[in-house]
């Protein structure tokens, strides 16, 4: 068995046990990304203690409506890659390329809205840190929920893009033919980073914009 | 990838529903359910709801054998720790008094946590 024609390698035993390798390691990965994660919940955790009426104001002070749109773009491109991998499973590489773009179509639209909501958030200067300049809400705990706000939906921001590059490639992979009903590890493990994505949103939505 | 069950893709749609259902629910009741103090264990039980769909469904945690499954609900324990105790540990502080007097013996925090205007010649960024 040569490298070059096959992804299997004869040093993991088997087949399975290269998987389910590929899959542990994965998925302790995804456990380092909830501990990553966990420091910016915890900082907001604490000073949602602190400062509760602020939050409530600046909370109020954001467009929940789209963060709701958003949320249910994200949840929709998760069941479009959910299909993707079920789709690889029984090697249909077309449709597992085509439930993927879909899902990265919706992906954009969040990033897109993300985008607007930073451009007005700049306007008014409701901005992390020293740069705060929002006139309708007081310095300390506004300032700090903005900061919050800021890194958690920047740090999933960041992740969005990433998870748009993997299941790009994912694409790439099912247009050259690469993944069959036999060999499909990339497609589970990229699908799992997607979905966990997703999963950050899910808390970080009622945490920012339904504060009350 | 051994033999799994044949699942159809309704399946994956009737989750995907419930998880609308419950992104609208949430949503209603952010924004016009006033339920006070009940509001973030809600809108949380609600979040963890739909995590414990996409997990077990979307992420085929269901069907994962060994190890794999133990990963995720680890990191998710220790999450709950770091939380918890850090949160404990602020809402259970004492602000200390000297026994001669009402004087706190921390120090008083500022008012504001800027150290300098916004925008100050010395930062490269900013408005």
């Amino acid at each position: 068995m040569s490298s070059e024609t096959t992804p299997w390698r004869e040093y993991f035993g088997s087949r399975e046990n290269q998987s389910h390798a590929a899959q542990l390691g994965m998925w302790i990965f995804l456990g380092s990304e909830v501990l990553l994660f966990t420091n910016l919940f915890v900082g907001y955790a604490v000073y949602r203690y602190y400062y509760p009426e602020v939050f409530i104001e600046a909370s109020h002070h954001l467009a929940t409506g789209w963060a709701t749109v958003q949320t249910l773009l994200l949840v929709t491109s998760s069941l479009c890659v959910a299909l993707a991998v079920h789709f690889i499973r029984s090697g249909r590489a077309f449709w597992m390329g085509v439930a993927l773009l879909v899902a990265m179509g919706l992906g954009l639209g969040f990033l897109v809205i993300k985008g607007w909501e930073y451009w007005k958030h700049w306007t008014e200067g409701a901005l992390p840190g020293e740069y705060y300049r929002l006139a309708e809400l007081p310095d300390r705990g506004g300032s700090l929920f903005f900061t919050l706000y800021f890194l958690l939906t920047g740090l999933h921001a960041l992740h969005m893009l990433a998870g748009l590059s993997v299941l790009g490639w994912l694409v790439w992979g099912a247009l050259v033919g690469r993944y069959t009903a036999e060999y499909h590890v990339p497609v589970e493990v990229g699908g799992l980073y997607w979905h966990l994505v997703d999963v950050f949103w899910l808390f970080i939505y009622p945490l920012l914009y339904l504060v009350e | 990838m051994a033999e799994h069950g044949r699942k159809s893709v309704w399946g994956y749609v009737g989750i995907w529903g419930v998880l609308v259902v419950l992104t609208v629910a949430t949503w209603l009741l952010g924004t016009r359910g006033h339920l006070g103090h009940w509001s973030l264990p809600v809108a949380l039980g609600i979040a963890l709801t739909k995590t414990a769909l996409v997990a077990m469904f979307f992420m085929h945690l269901v069907e994962q054998p060994g190890a794999r499954r133990v990963v995720f609900p680890v990191s998710a324990l220790f999450l709950a720790l770091l939380l918890g105790l850090s949160l404990v540990e602020a809402m259970t502080r004492v602000r200390m008094a000297r026994p001669d007097g009402p004087k706190a013996l921390e120090p008083v925090r500022p008012a504001s946590t800027r150290t300098a205007p916004p925008g100050s010649p010395t930062r490269r960024v900013g408005h």
